[in-house]
């Protein structure tokens, strides 16, 4: 147990010195989101017009989902870099050292966690310039939980992915492909009440939805019953991932 | 301290990647597994480092079973994989402190050995340098020194010095003679060229379709075919019934046949060379060509696995997409029309794919190289020299650092690449005239910037090279991160470890 926390520690600050010294890849993630939030802003601003809209301004609704988006799209790279570790022989290397292997994934995860963590605190920080405000009262905290477990739980599945196809392209069409309609069929662009009705049941077992109602929750300061049921069925969603991450990796030689 | 009994590894598919096996190795020793690729040479070497399972079989390394106790072997063995295995975006000492912690080496211990090791590769000084920035042969070294972290007393290398150039791979096996010799470390190296294993292994065995052809000292399987090898070409394929003819005759130890050739082996063949001669011609026969010759590996590695060295070693380039031999060629042809000597033989050995020449080159190759073996340092102290000469330190600086750093900097690994997408003839070229023109524009300074506007793929090269090489100097390796080239120039290597992933994904489902 105590070689898999030093492991786990060791392995976790390895890869946050290598995201220290590209430190513009920890921008660039921000560019696409920073675009949705300033065009989707623009262009659905009618929508807040319409009787139905549950907030005041579009960009108000639109800041949590695009905040959940950055996490859903920067996870969904972390398999890259596995795959990276595995071309060079690094992986090699550490499976023949005398380590705990499952410190190999977990340390991949915390990592990637913390980077999504530091993406959307200026994420945040940008979209109270343009006007969607900071998140209230508790929800300066739970915003925090909300975006870690989202995080970890997209990059074990994309980890997982990685092992599983050993290749970047599938690994990347995979990604894309997975993305976009998780991105969609969530309340994340548009409000769930908007959605055709098949649509809005599939919503519910997204793990987007929960994610971005957690969020949005969190902007407005109100921490109710939903907001609960969503953090616990995130949490579980992280734990399964992680799990499944583990073994996929430990069975794959 | 290594024991392997009916060692059988089953992919998916159900092919037999490895099919009973046994093997013994002992203290001591340098063991060199040789075959082609897809042998299962690869595959074993994952089995003995708990890579891989073995799918029936026991297999125990210095003395615990790799199912029973991974732990305890992972922890008696270094391994140098194919691949590098050091993190090209760490400095050398990161990756080495790292390295020190995943064996749960206390901090104390680790630097230590740091030390001891990075003297012993002659790499003292570099522990700031990030490894990205490193040669491919000072990489391989750097690899084989992290591998050795925790005093492992046995050292596994699959295929340690493919896609290196000819002077680094006669350092690397000085480097791993010397750690056999000096520290009694045992060696298992896999290879797939005949000169490595004749020049490190005290034993081989080779390896075919799963199966171990034959083990022996290289002299016993070479002194098994006889002491004198005839090659004889002909102008019409060979019939069965000269073969059997061939065969029938008591004279030959061993007959083999390649198409339009044939090779006999025997004993006294200076002597009975005219009277073979004379009795080819009574069959009715014209040899086009005879040669008279001493057993090498290639004819024992002929024998044993029914490929020839050179025609099985194109296979495998087609098998790895096609870049690996020809890399190397082009690799040493750089290399060797830089150092401006005329190794030409064993340069053009490999294109001209004469069956005969190779084995000129081989020779001269393993005279030439081994000249160089005992004394690693003294081509880079050459180079130290060079940078003493110049008479302008500040502008001949990135010039002499590409050389002055290793015998083959980063930059040219770079320039390779980007050669490499323009024609080969017109990237050939400038590169064969640079030692003459480096010494012209140590003298004459101003020459540089005419030359470099001709080129301007050079200027772009040395461009790159003065952002390393400052980085260098500083130490710290840290420039890079602030500037943003790190991943610039880490895709063209992406490029070469993609393709040796492939391969040895390849080489595993084989």
């Amino acid at each position: 147990m105590l070689n898999f926390i030093s492991d786990t520690r060791y392995l976790f600050f390895k890869y946050l010195k290598l995201t220290w010294r590209m430190p513009m890849w920890t921008f660039f993630g921000l560019i696409q989101p920073l675009l949705w939030l300033v065009i989707f802003g623009q262009l659905f601003k009618g929508l807040s017009q319409l009787p139905q809209f549950p907030e005041g301004d579009y960009v108000q609704f639109l800041a949590p989902g695009v905040i959940v988006m950055t996490v859903l799209f920067g996870a969904s790279w972390s398999g890259v870099s596995l795959l990276r570790d595995l071309r060079h022989g690094v992986m090699e290397k550490m499976l023949v050292a005398p380590i705990v292997r499952s410190s190999i994934v977990l340390s991949r995860l915390l990592h990637n966690g913390f980077t999504v963590v530091i993406q959307v605190f200026l994420l945040i920080a940008v979209a109270a310039v343009i006007g969607a405000g900071f998140p209230k009262g508790q929800g300066v905290f739970w915003v925090w939980v909300v975006v870690l477990l989202l995080a970890v739980g997209f990059s074990a599945i994309s980890n997982a992915l990685a092992m599983f196809l050993k290749q970047e392209e599938p690994l990347v069409v995979m990604g894309n492909m997975l993305t976009l309609p998780l991105l969609f069929f969530s309340s994340a662009l548009v409000p769930a009440a908007f959605m055709p009705k098949w649509m809005q049941i599939v919503s519910r077992a997204n793990p987007v939805t929960y994610g971005v109602e957690a969020v949005r929750a969190c902007y407005h300061g109100v921490f109710q019953q939903p907001f609960w049921i969503g953090l616990g069925f995130l949490t579980v969603f992280a734990l399964i991932s992680v799990i499944a991450a583990i073994t996929t990796f430990q069975r794959v030689e | 301290m290594i024991q392997i009994d009916h060692l059988i590894k089953e992919f998916d598919a159900g092919i037999r990647a490895v099919n009973d096996i046994s093997l013994h190795v002992e203290a001591g020793e340098v063991f060199g597994f040789l075959g082609p690729n897809g042998a299962g040479k690869t595959t074993t070497i994952k089995i003995l480092t708990t890579l891989l399972r073995p799918t029936s079989g026991t297999v125990t390394v210095a003395g615990h079973d790799v199912l029973e106790d991974p732990l305890a072997v992972r922890m008696s063995f270094g391994y140098v994989g194919q691949q590098s295995g050091v993190d090209p975006a760490l400095t050398v000492l990161e990756n080495m402190l790292l390295q020190g912690r995943l064996y749960h080496l206390p901090k104390k211990k680790i630097e230590e050995r740091i030390k001891t090791l990075l003297q012993l590769f002659d790499m003292t000084g570099r522990e700031g340098q990030w490894v990205g920035s490193l040669s491919g042969g000072l990489k391989r070294r750097l690899d084989i020194a992290t591998a050795l972290i925790h005093e492992p007393k046995l050292l596994f290398l699959d295929e340690p010095t493919i896609g290196l150039d000819p002077k680094s791979r006669a350092d690397l096996w000085a480097y791993l003679r010397g750690l056999n010799r000096d520290e009694g470390m045992t060696l298992f190296l896999t290879t797939h060229y005949l000169d490595e294993v004749d020049q490190l292994a005290n034993r081989v065995g080779i390896l075919d379709g799963g199966q171990i052809r034959i083990v022996g000292t290289p002299d016993q399987l070479k002194d098994s075919l006889g002491q004198d090898a005839i090659h004889l070409t002909f102008d019409e394929p060979i019939t069965e019934e000269t073969l059997a003819a061939f065969r029938n005759k008591d004279w030959f130890k061993e007959v083999i046949q390649q198409g339009e050739a044939i090779r006999l082996y025997l004993e006294n063949g200076q002597q009975l060379l005219p009277k073979v001669i004379q009795w080819v011609d009574s069959l009715n026969l014209s040899a086009k060509s005879v040669l008279l010759a001493r057993p090498t590996f290639d004819d024992v590695y002929l024998k044993y696995t029914g490929k020839n060295w050179l025609l099985a070693d194109e296979a495998a380039e087609e098998d790895w997409g096609g870049w690996g031999g020809s890399k190397n060629n082009k690799w040493a042809k750089k290399w060797a029309d830089k150092a401006g000597s005329s190794k030409s033989e064993w340069v053009e050995g490999p294109e001209s794919e004469g069956n005969q020449d190779w084995k000129k080159w081989a020779g001269q190759g393993a005279a030439q190289w081994s000249k160089g073996d005992h004394d690693p340092k003294a081509v880079s102290d050459q180079q130290e020299a060079d940078t003493k000469h110049s008479p302008d330190p500040e502008k001949e600086h990135t010039e002499d650092s590409r050389t002055a750093d290793s015998s083959e900097p980063a930059w040219k690994k770079w320039g390779d690449q980007a050669n490499s997408e323009w024609s080969s003839e017109e990237s050939r070229e400038p590169v064969e005239e640079k030692p003459e023109k480096k010494v012209a524009k140590s003298e004459d300074a101003p020459a540089k910037a005419e030359a470099d506007s001709e080129e301007p793929w050079k200027k772009w090269g040395g461009q790159a090279d003065s952002n390393w090489s400052s980085d260098k100097k500083s130490g710290s390796g840290q420039n890079w991160s602030e500037g943003g080239e790190q991943p610039q120039s880490e895709w063209p290597k992406d490029d070469l470890s993609e393709k040796s992933q492939d391969a040895s994904t390849k080489d595993q489902k084989e």
